[in-house]
């Protein structure tokens, strides 16, 4: 432990100093977004109207956008919980030949840019007849390999003496996955769920790919999709933009320490 | 079996051994390969197949709206290579990614300042500069439309206020990348300040207060020990970094474009143009694989970079 002294007190105060002002400028766009959301004129802020924000979504799609969005993240967030944690198990607790080669593999899918892969889904998903819909918005989703490792990680910390009790106790390698492995780990499943849900309910290019209607299109390709539908003003385009980001603040704030541990645990 | 038979005493403990030791191992395989079969199918179906079909396309002439499709081998990789459309869109790219150094040193120099350990307010920080991080591209991309209108727009105001002339953000050549930039720098300065915080907690307070009892200054302490220390953590910002800028698509769609006269047209919007705009899925197809290399070869490079870096220190 250090002593508190004089110095180290003036360092911090110059510290918030210069962090202070910067943390205004990084919130001021989020306040100019609510502030225009709430006027209907767009060159003056000083009229706030709150019933417009409620007007101009209720003009738009906009319900319909939302639904498809919830849908398609915890279809995908389902999808990659379960699809990851099966994997990093094996990776993490089983023994068997070409483990570390077959997770190689499962790496270099991660190195591919995502721009290389969409031309051909696009393709794949055409061919199943599943263009403009769920399954094709959903199903080159499901498997994330961030995700896999991620968990892989964390389930090789936990102790092997429980996993041997069972063993000796005759039990099956689901019984272990599923009575020992899962529940000590639910702080890593929140975490790639939050994770993969943020990420999903902000993709943009593949549902662009791979939706044509209204019906079908994710919150993010709608409300980029409406500024050339519709003539919109700056107010509503803005009322747009709040709706869209408020599902993700809420998370966001809900789940904060599921963000922060995330990131720290792909670096770590 | 009988060679094994001969071999006496050893021969036959072994076969006792394979015998005993057989079923777990081939039980854990199966078990293995259960666990692994959605994840295994799926990375086939939707990863490995794709990049075969984009290396197929990539040497075929290929568009949806053309039921031929001749072997052309090279022609499409020529075609890219001569192309001074893409040569301009890599250059540009090349550039916005220069954002990626100049916010991770305001992200470091930030750490830096808030984030000694008995700081009660660096949570409260994190998570104000996580927020352009934790929101949505388009919402953002939106926003800075709004904020960098000529007229009416925020950061044009504040100018004015100061006395400085309108400067036509978005809409002028000169400026369009670089208004990018700013936005990526906004978005991305959380994210790298929390890794860069998780990095500077993870090391051990008596390196600095042996170096401060030998009357290191703070300026020495960083270089000496701080930075040293912080090598791995920085490579990976950079390198995550360097290659997420060189795949921007959604903020640059939503934000201009590409435009104004193609001045932020980066090189994945002129992969994806070439695609879904020309319909020309075998250049785009190519031109994709190009970018893969690429990336591959900025990897390669960074690691070796630092690598030297650290054996001269």
């Amino acid at each position: 432990m250090r002593k508190r002294h004089p110095q180290g007190r003036r360092h911090g105060w110059i510290a918030y100093a210069v962090a202070l002002p910067l943390a205004v400028v990084m919130i001021a766009p989020f306040l100019y977004m609510v502030a225009t959301a709430l006027t209907s004129e767009p060159d003056s802020l000083r009229h706030l109207v709150p019933e417009h924000f409620g007007a101009a979504l209720a003009a738009l799609p906009f319900e319909r956008f939302l639904f498809t969005s919830v849908i398609f993240s915890l279809a995908v967030v389902a999808g990659q919980v379960v699809t990851s944690a099966t994997a990093a198990y094996a990776f993490a607790r089983l023994r068997f030949p070409g483990r570390d080669r077959v997770f190689l593999i499962y790496l270099c899918a991660l190195m591919a840019p995502a721009i290389v892969l969409v031309i051909p889904r696009f393709l794949l998903i055409d061919a199943l007849g599943w263009v403009d819909s769920y399954q094709g918005l959903i199903s080159t989703e499901l498997v994330s390999v961030t995700g896999i490792f991620l968990l892989r990680q964390f389930f090789r910390t936990i102790p092997r003496d429980l996993e041997d009790a069972a063993r000796l106790e005759g039990a099956g390698e689901w019984t272990i996955f599923w009575r020992v492995i899962v529940p000590p780990s639910r702080p890593a499943l929140a975490t790639l769920a939050v994770l993969a849900f943020a990420d999903q309910w902000r993709s943009f290019v593949w549902p662009l790919v791979a939706t044509r209607s209204s019906e079908m299109q994710p919150l993010e390709v709608g409300i980029a999709n409406l500024r050339g539908m519709y003539d919109l003003s700056w107010s509503d385009q803005m009322a747009t933009a709040v709706a869209a980001v408020i599902p993700l603040m809420v998370l966001y704030f809900v789940a904060q320490k599921y963000f922060i541990r995330g990131i720290e645990q792909t670096v770590v | 079996m009988l060679g094994l038979a001969a071999l006496g005493p050893l021969g036959a403990l072994l076969a006792a051994w394979s015998t005993a030791s057989a079923p777990r191992p081939r039980r854990e395989t199966m078990a293995a390969w259960a666990f692994l079969a959605p994840s295994a199918l799926h990375l086939a179906a939707f990863c490995f197949v794709p990049l075969l079909l984009v290396l197929y396309m990539s040497v075929h002439r290929w568009s949806p709206i053309e039921p031929t499709r001749a072997f052309v081998a090279l022609a499409n990789y020529d075609h890219v290579a001569r192309d001074p459309l893409v040569w301009s869109a890599l250059g540009r790219t090349l550039l916005y990614a220069l954002y990626v150094p100049v916010s991770m040193a305001l992200a470091l120099g930030l750490a830096l300042a808030v984030g000694g350990r008995r700081r009660s307010g660096t949570p409260v920080l994190r998570a104000l500069f996580l927020l352009p991080y934790a929101s949505s591209v388009v919402a953002v991309a939106l926003v800075w439309q709004w904020m960098y209108h000529p007229d009416f727009g925020l950061i044009n105001r504040v100018l004015a206020r100061a006395g400085l002339g309108p400067v036509n953000w978005l809409g002028d050549p000169k400026t369009a990348l670089l208004a990018v930039m700013l936005v990526s720098v906004w978005m991305q300065l959380g994210y790298q300040l929390t890794v860069f915080l998780a990095g500077l907690r993870a090391i051990p307070q008596a390196y600095l207060d042996a170096a401060r009892v030998d009357g290191a200054n703070a300026w020495q302490r960083f270089w000496r020990v701080t930075f040293p220390l912080l090598r791995p953590v920085t490579l990976f910002v950079l390198v995550t970094g360097i290659i997420g800028a060189f795949q921007v698509l959604a903020l640059v769609m939503v934000l201009t474009g590409g435009g104004p006269l193609g001045a932020t047209d980066v090189i994945v919007y002129r992969i994806y143009r070439t695609a879904w705009e020309l319909l020309q899925f075998g250049d785009a197809s190519a031109m994709a694989l190009l970018l893969f290399a690429v990336l591959f070869g900025v990897t390669w490079v960074q690691l070796k970079l630092l690598d030297r870096r650290v054996e001269h220190a």
